[in-house]
């Protein structure tokens, strides 16, 4: 019987074990009242003694509803980048433990919101590794608006989803307080959601250390807008 | 009246060195200065160059861990995907599946859209953050033999 015998290689990212290859500095922009022509720089450091070619790519991103990002890569996305965000160039070249700047332009601000990412790829022959860096870019007439839309109690946790009816992203934060019966106060937590993106939808979840009757959340003061407080009881 | 007025004097002199103290008191001491920096999010990966699985026939799995190590001063969660595939030096389409183990435990397979395999960690120290995150190959009936090459792609990307 023939057996057929597979040999199989990853071919990995471009860094040598241990050290870290280029360090790309700021990850995360929040730009406000953006217009054409602003600027963003990028710090890229090299960090591993040695020569590295960095190419320069764009996408969009997105969250799901727990808040973990994902990207859009197809052409249309990068399309839609690229009219909003022009790239210095698409490769840099980095000597060993040089530092270069990529300055980004904003080429058209024709959005209340847009998120986008630049891709940072280190190449080394055949493999690569690559770092995002996030674009959250909102004119000034963008406003975010974040409620509470809904609380849901299971024995020792509780489970609270906001949405964002606003046309920039925007976190809620308050205090989720846990009663018993009788009302008296078990449990008082802090909650802060993250980064809610427009029109998209973030549920947090919380254990609490008693099961409570009812379970309320107080939003903290000029922190979003429009959070309602919810009572709860079963 | 005169000695209303000198005592008014006396009192704006007096008013006068409480402020000087006030002020030499605040002031930071000689030579001291306060030195502003701020401080950006920025992040790093390393990852080893390359990893070898045993060798298997169709329909056996094999698994093998990689390293990979993050650093970053914001919250982090990382991505793979799968670009490419060859045979030797041939361009090649697998029919066998590659997964990967997610910090949650779950296998996922693995294709040109990368997946979250490390959700959301807390920023690290400036050792960074190792993990293992182990991949397993499935060889299928139409690999034929030879050495396949992968070319994966991780993805560092700052939590929201």
């Amino acid at each position: 019987m023939m057996t057929a015998v597979v040999a199989v290689l990853l071919c990995l990212s471009a860094v040598v074990r241990c050290h870290a290859g280029v360090l790309v500095s700021p990850v995360l922009v929040e730009a406000n009242g953006v217009r054409a022509g602003d600027e963003i720089v990028i710090t890229c450091t090299e960090l591993d003694g040695r020569e590295q070619l960095l190419s320069l790519s764009l996408g969009m991103f997105d969250q799901d509803q727990s808040g973990l990002v994902f990207f859009l890569e197809d052409e249309e996305a990068q399309a839609r980048a690229a009219e909003i965000i022009e790239l210095p160039r698409r490769q840099v070249e980095l000597r060993p433990y040089e530092r270069k700047e990529l300055i980004l332009r904003v080429r058209s601000a024709d959005f209340a919101s847009s998120y986008l990412a630049v891709f940072i790829r280190s190449q080394h022959g055949s493999v690569s590794s690559r770092l995002a860096v996030l674009l959250m870019l909102c004119s000034a007439a963008a406003e975010e608006a974040v409620e509470l839309t809904d609380l849901l109690v299971d024995k020792h946790s509780v489970a609270l989803t906001f949405h964002n009816f606003g046309t920039r992203h925007g976190t809620a934060a308050g205090v989720v307080a846990a009663y018993d019966g009788r009302g008296v106060l078990l449990n008082e937590l802090y909650l802060e959601s993250g980064r809610i993106l427009p029109n998209r939808t973030r549920t947090v979840h919380l254990d609490l250390a008693l099961q409570p009757a009812a379970v309320r959340f107080v939003p903290g003061e000029g922190l979003g807008s429009g959070l309602m407080v919810s009572d709860v009881s079963w | 009246m005169r000695w209303n007025l000198r005592l008014f004097h006396l009192g704006f002199f007096c008013a006068l060195i409480l402020i000087a103290a006030g002020s030499v008191l605040a002031a930071p001491e000689e030579g001291a200065v306060t030195l502003v920096v701020e401080v950006k999010a920025g992040s790093a990966i390393s990852v080893q160059d390359t990893l070898s699985f045993p060798e298997a026939g169709p329909g056996q799995p094999v698994e093998a861990a990689l390293e990979v190590t993050v650093w970053s001063n914001v919250d982090w969660q990382l991505g793979v995907a799968a670009t490419a595939a060859q045979r030797d030096t041939v361009p090649a389409v697998l029919d066998g599946e590659l997964s990967v183990k997610a910090i949650s435990g779950q296998w996922y397979a693995i294709d040109e859209v990368p997946i979250p395999v490390i959700d959301t960690v807390s920023k690290t120290t400036k050792d960074g953050a190792t993990f293992a995150i182990p991949f397993r190959f499935t060889p299928g009936f139409g690999d034929e033999p030879g050495t396949y090459y992968i070319t994966v792609e991780f993805t560092v990307v700052p939590a929201i």
